[in-house]
């Protein structure tokens, strides 16, 4: 079997020609096979051509080519718009619920495959740098008893940010993949908003009303403390801020011409801390009983997630551990499980890409056309 | 005439020059290899050399200098298992850090030369497994950690026998095993392995307009160098399984997004042992045929081996019928 010949993007030089895009061949009434025929059609198999700005002589051009429209590094928000199938993932919670903390034993989930009843395949990222950002300073955590947090505090009062998991479905004859962009905002610039969302916060915070499925974090640790440590917001008023919260989700959710099933999954975080105090259901529940003192410590949080439900939105609970221990002793739990959550509830609607392929040449005004830049 | 080329990615010291060269070195040796690859006679012999001559004097090469130059053999391959008239098998060794630096410094560091070998029409994804610089890893569950969290969270919570996971083009199924562990790796130094080299794929599968979760009509070779120096129980899980289970990021990125009926994992021993061992170097230049091997993991999950270390290229030029027993 000869060697399958490489499939580049057509390009015509013809104006008016839909031939690469499918369509019809400007020059259709001269050849009968416009691919093999037409000269004035580019399907670059060939080298790469010299670039002719490069300085003569020159020992290495270092032309920049790059069709990379990504650094490796945080998504913003029109990086996220530009990914062809996106799934939307807003991440609420207060200030240290563990927001990227979850992200960053997600991916080492995914990375080691340690979770084997998730079943989506990794397809790719375009944040991977962040990741491995995130997951070296979380394996430099030495557990509860060192003083320092597992990842960096998302700064607030910058714009928003999302990082990036391309999955696969799991069945090897199915061609669909998602683009989960999951944000990763500031838990200060969520509070504020949920209890007074003025204007300079609207840019940060559009996520949420974009949001395809919403992960909400109530911090066990915070709800069940007693004595604040300096002026940290615990037990009552953390369940009002939550309550808040949820009402913001509810705004949005139920705005009129806005309904959408949009899923939301909540979740216990650092649940490891009070599972001996807490034995949790067999499984998801919203039920304060079934909670024993987690349940009675969130009154309002539980029943803002039961107007949720009862408003017709698709709402589970359930407890996750993301980093119960130093990397070397950590055993994280559930931390794929609100991701396939969303999956599952989504995945009739992650549609079957046929996506137009990625530019090489980023100057191209056919590659600009297609990019809706031209004027 | 245009030669159709195979690029050899990999990260620094992954083996590629050495693999590179002991196939120069077997054919000057005139070793029996199952295809007829002619080394092209008009190409500059300096570069050949450079790769084989080491390994002639029992030896592994020093590292490439990074001095820009390109590690290239042309081959001519003979005969009519192939329609292929000339290959040129392209290495980016000499700027391995390349991949390091491209999470580091991504402006500037795709040059005209990345695009060349991003146009190949295939690729051998080389990495050698013992020199893996590792994500942080967090261990999957022990038996007794399972029955713990059964415990805390119900028994819902983790199935211990862990299910399946579709696999390939049949859905074959991996069984993960309870007892898997993640594998022993080197310090961290560098940037972690896999996802450098997911990086750098997805660089080429940009480069070539490719989307994410598009499988190319293009052949995948992930080559494991070394293979030889492979902790023998880990070995024994034969090359496909070691890519599964050990290096599964790497394994989903490949399964999503190149046609699992293209793509073939390799276990490579260019010299069949280590030439750091004088005894065995002494050995390997005055071995009488082939010592190095390649192994490779049939659809039936059994491992063939075989001593002609070029059979990945072959594969990579012709295909499944490349791998069939030789025709007696």
């Amino acid at each position: 079997m000869p060697l399958p010949l490489v499939r580049r993007p057509l390009v015509c030089q013809r104006k008016g020609c839909e031939f690469p895009n499918g369509g019809r061949c400007a020059r259709s009434a001269e050849f009968d096979d416009p691919e093999a025929q037409c000269i004035e059609l580019v399907r670059e198999e060939a080298e790469v051509p010299e670039d002719p700005s490069a300085p003569v002589g020159a020992t290495k051009p270092a032309r920049e080519l790059g069709p990379f429209e990504w650094s490796g590094v945080h998504l913003r928000r029109d990086d996220a718009r530009r990914l062809p199938n996106p799934l939307t993932v807003a991440v609420l919670g207060h200030r240290d619920a563990g927001k990227t903390t979850l992200l960053a034993s997600f991916f080492l989930a995914l990375a080691a495959r340690t979770d084997p009843d998730f079943p989506w395949r990794f397809a790719g990222s375009r944040t991977l740098f962040t990741f491995l950002t995130l997951a070296d300073l979380a394996a430099k955590w030495r557990g509860y008893a060192s003083s320092t947090t597992i990842v960096p505090h998302t700064p607030k009062g910058i714009a928003a940010q999302f990082v990036h998991l391309a999955l696969r479905t799991p069945r090897a004859t199915d061609p669909r993949v998602v683009d989960l962009v999951i944000s990763d905002v500031s838990g200060e610039d969520i509070a504020e908003y949920a209890l007074n969302p003025t204007p300079d916060l609207e840019p940060t915070m559009e996520f949420v009303r974009n949001a395809d499925a919403f992960v909400f974090l109530v911090d066990c640790v915070r709800l069940m403390r007693a004595k604040p440590e300096s002026t940290e917001v615990i037990g009552s008023a953390y369940d009002s801020l939550l309550s808040n919260m949820l009402q913001m989700v509810s705004n949005v959710l139920h705005k009129p011409r806005e309904q959408r099933a949009v899923p939301v999954v909540a979740v216990w975080t650092k649940f490891d801390v009070v599972a001996q105090d807490v034995p949790p259901p067999d499984e998801p529940s919203l039920d304060k009983t079934r909670w024993g003192k987690l349940g009675k410590k969130a009154l309002r949080t539980l029943a803002g997630l039961h107007r949720l439900r009862d408003a017709g939105v698709p709402v589970s609970l359930f407890p996750v551990s993301a980093f119960p221990a130093a990397i070397e002793h950590a055993r994280p739990f559930n931390v794929c499980l609100p991701f396939e959550e969303i999956l599952r509830s989504r995945e009739a609607t992650v549609a079957q890409r046929i996506d137009p392929p990625i530019p090489m040449d980023l100057q191209h005004p056919f590659f600009a056309m297609r990019r809706g830049d031209l004027p | 005439m245009s030669a159709t080329t195979i690029t050899l990615l990999g990260t620094r010291s992954s083996g590629k020059s050495t693999w590179l060269g002991a196939f120069i070195d077997a054919l000057d040796r005139s070793e029996a290899l199952r295809f007829d690859l002619a080394l092209r006679q008009d190409d500059d012999a300096r570069t050949r050399m450079q790769l084989s001559q080491p390994l002639s004097d029992g030896r592994f090469a020093d590292r490439t200098p990074d001095t820009g130059a390109h590690a290239k053999v042309r081959l001519v391959p003979q005969g009519t298992w192939t329609t292929q008239r000339e290959v040129s098998l392209e290495t980016a060794d000499y700027l391995g850090e390349e991949f390091e630096r491209s999470f580091e410094r991504k402006d500037g560091f795709w040059t005209r030369d990345w695009s060349q070998r991003a146009n190949a029409r295939a690729f051998a994804l080389v990495l050698r497994p013992n020199d893996l610089v590792a994500l942080p890893q967090i261990p999957p569950p022990s038996a007794e950690e399972l029955r713990r969290v059964r415990a805390l969270f119900g028994e819902k919570a983790i199935e211990p026998s862990v299910r399946t996971l579709p696999f390939g083009p049949e859905d074959v199924a991996p069984q993960l095993a309870e007892s898997q562990q993640p594998v022993e790796l080197a310090p961290r130094t560098l940037p972690p392995t896999l996802p450098t080299l997911i990086e750098m794929l997805q660089f080429v599968r940009a480069h070539r307009g490719l989307s994410i979760g598009e499988r190319p009509d293009l052949r995948l070779a992930l080559v494991l160098s070394a293979w030889d120096a492979v902790e023998a129980s880990v070995q024994s899980l034969g090359p496909e399984r070691f890519l599964r289970e050990k290096l599964p990021l790497l394994a989903d990125f490949i399964w999503s997004n190149f046609d699992p009926a293209q793509t073939r994992c390799f276990g490579l021993s260019a010299t069949g042992g280590d030439l750091r061992d004088e005894s065995y170097a002494e050995m390997f230049r005055d071995r009488d045929g082939p010592l190095g091997y390649v192994e490779w993991s049939t659809s039936a999950d059994e491992t063939k081996r075989d001593s002609d270390i070029s059979l990945p290229f072959a594969w990579l030029i012709a295909g499944d019928s490349a791998l069939e027993p030789p025709e007696r």
